[in-house]
């Protein structure tokens, strides 16, 4: 049902990466602007949001997986628990670039 | 040995074509994709988000129990501890004065059932919820039917 219900898509749209106002500040980014979220492993390309309806603390940034055209997991860790097997997808370090 | 050798080589120049058939076919036959076949490596470009619709226009809900649609913007709307931006039109003492609708009967009521005079603390993160719709079209085609419609064509059919 991820985006093919109509009034939920038209709520969420799109996968956007949510900061902190204060963060976005320091940074120079303002509220649509496209940056990419840099991990270790890998990148993705999205906009920024500023008014979330959560308010993380300082240097979090939250990135929702909804999104096939936007694959935020490239970034995230693939390790795996040895013994219960769960994976690790969840959390990592990131930068953010403006494009 | 010789035909042999031919045959192998055959297979070889055909691989390529053969693997070539069957994505081809995979594509085909594969559930929907919202990707539109962009490969894995890479990524559309992103696009602005899209503006809140702001006309104040209800929008008729799909089943009775769907929680309304925000028709305005929401924009510096604090829902906190402290102050409930929305309450400040919706509650039941502020709707004469704002003409919006009132807060659903069942947001009165705990979970034990009793009714309160206040509304329930269990619903009142409103956005947790209700939600804006953006100007956004929408990505696949939806054959939804109305379940008041579903029931007027069965009473035709008997």
């Amino acid at each position: 049902m991820t985006r093919r219900v109509e009034e939920l898509h038209k709520s969420m749209p799109n996968a956007l990466v949510y900061l902190p106002p204060d963060d976005a500040k320091e940074r120079n980014l303002r509220r649509g602007d496209a940056v990419k979220i840099i991990s270790r492993r890998g990148e993705v390309e999205t906009r920024v949001e500023t008014r979330g309806r959560n308010k993380p603390p300082k240097s979090l940034v939250y990135m929702p997986w909804f999104d096939v055209s936007r694959l935020v997991n490239k970034v995230t860790l693939d390790a795996t628990d040895p013994l219960s097997k769960e994976t690790d997808f969840k959390k990592c370090a990131v930068r953010i670039e403006k494009v | 040995m010789k035909y042999l050798l031919t045959t192998y080589f055959a297979l070889l120049l055909c691989s390529p074509m053969a693997m070539q058939s069957v994505s081809a076919n995979d594509e085909k036959t594969n559930i929907a994709t919202l990707r539109n076949h962009t490969p894995i490596e890479e990524q559309q470009p992103t696009k602005g988000i899209p503006k809140v619709i702001n006309n104040d226009k209800v929008q008729m809900r799909n089943y009775p129990m769907q929680p309304p649609l925000i028709p305005h913007t929401i924009r510096g709307y604090e829902v906190n501890l402290n102050s409930n931006k929305c309450i400040a039109c919706h509650s039941r003492q502020r709707t004469a004065e704002s003409l919006a609708p009132m807060v659903s009967v069942t947001h009165y009521i705990d979970r034990e059932g009793n009714f309160l005079a206040e509304l329930s603390l269990r619903r009142y993160f409103c956005n947790q919820c209700h939600v804006n719709q953006t100007e956004s079209k929408p990505l696949v085609e939806n054959s939804f039917v109305d379940m008041h419609k579903l029931m007027k064509q069965k009473s035709q059919q008997q």
